[in-house]
């Protein structure tokens, strides 16, 4: 294995990378959004899934049209950096605002009526759902993150036996079968994965507003989160 | 299983729930830590064969022979190796900089694993379940030669645990 493969593909930290690509003009921008979109639309369907507005139209619609109209704005990340907060958290405040206005636009078409001044209504804790949801998102982003790693490490093979092991449960018996190496070779490769992952859950917390020395408690605290 | 591009996943990922993502979730911690993880870390910096070799090229190592030599090719005395062992460990416990203590460390392990490699001796106290598992993280994080002898060590520590 060559020095190369052993590299990360990611910056010091990925708030950094969102920061440096803010900065870098409509192409920066536009990658910026597309990572957000990768992790935060389905929390943010999830969201409203769960409350009062369902009315308003498809999840898929609602939570696209929001971030085509937040994230065209050049200051809305840069009010989240300021803010401190959880970007998930920031999202949700701002999807809400947006259901709202939604809401108040279809009143003026009165098709709303007497809702318009109603709060909107969440069944259950939102920001428990919204976690359980990014939890699922996050761990999906980081793995499309991570094969892409290893594939431009490389290290195709390692991911494979990686995702068969982790994901599928096969053991690394039958896999050293599989890919003609030992038990402890497939072990190995599967554990040089695992690193890859393991960074990239991380750069995409740090993404998400985590500082570096509270990402393994922000894992804790969504691993503890109740799942129902 | 196929060695294709990412589609050949994305089935997969997308069938994760809540539960299989918080097992998937754990994999991102760092800690607790373990002197190993942080050798671990060290050994897949970028150049970090270059300083495995040089923190194996002083002290006991050298004066035996060259330390490729002594540990990769098996051409070493079982008493030796145990000597380059203690020296490591030495050098763990009397450094003055974590670089110097991970070097110690790495000394140590690499004894080791040349001794189960080449004499199927486990020559320290750890017992071979977790010396296996210890040999497998390590491996997976050094380079080329070095990782290929830690990987062989452990499948001699999981043939000496059963």
């Amino acid at each position: 294995m060559t020095q190369q493969t052993k590299q990360d593909v990611f910056p010091p930290t990925m708030s950094t990378w969102i920061a440096l690509r803010m900065s870098d003009g409509v192409e920066g921008r536009n990658e910026v959004n597309r990572h957000i979109m990768a992790v935060y639309d389905w929390p943010l369907r999830v969201y409203f899934m769960g409350t009062s507005e369902r009315w308003l139209g498809e999840p898929e619609d609602i939570v696209g049209g929001f971030f085509a109209d937040r994230l065209s704005r050049s200051e809305f990340l840069h009010e989240w950096r300021a803010s401190g907060m959880r970007l998930r958290r920031w999202l949700m405040n701002a999807f809400c605002f947006y259901l709202m206005e939604m809401r108040r636009a279809r009143a003026r078409d009165r098709r709303a009526g007497e809702l318009e001044h109603e709060p909107i209504v969440f069944n259950g804790s939102p920001e428990a759902a919204v976690d359980r949801a990014f939890r699922v998102s996050l761990v999906r982003e980081a793995l499309r993150v991570a094969q892409e790693s290893c594939e431009d490490s490389g290290l195709a093979s390692h991911w494979n036996i990686f995702v068969a092991h982790y994901l599928t449960g096969r053991d690394y018996a039958d896999l050293s079968r599989e890919f003609v190496v030992t038990p402890e070779r497939a072990a190995v490769m599967a554990r040089t994965a695992a690193r890859k992952f393991r960074a990239a859950v991380r750069e995409l917390l740090a993404g998400d507003g985590t500082p570096d020395q509270e990402v393994d408690q922000e894992i804790l605290s969504l691993i503890e989160e109740p799942t129902s | 299983m196929t060695s294709s591009g990412q589609t050949s996943h994305i089935s997969v990922y997308d069938s994760i729930g809540e539960s299989q993502a918080s097992t998937l979730l754990r994999l991102g911690l760092l800690g607790p830590r373990r002197p190993i993880d942080d050798l671990a870390d060290r050994l897949a910096e970028p150049g970090a064969a270059h300083w495995l070799d040089s923190v194996l090229e002083i002290g006991t190592t050298a004066s035996i022979g060259k330390p490729r030599s002594i540990l990769l090719m098996g051409e070493t005395a079982l008493a030796d190796l145990v000597k380059v062992k203690d020296e490591g460990k030495r050098r763990y416990r009397m450094a003055d900089t974590a670089d110097g203590r991970l070097g110690g460390l790495a000394i140590y392990f690499v004894a080791i694993a040349s001794g189960l490699v080449h004499h199927k001796q486990n020559i320290c106290s750890r017992p071979p379940d977790v010396l296996h598992a210890a040999l497998l993280d390590l491996a997976a994080a050094a380079a080329g030669h070095w990782s290929d002898m830690l990987t062989r060590a452990a499948a001699t520590a999981r043939t000496l645990a059963t």
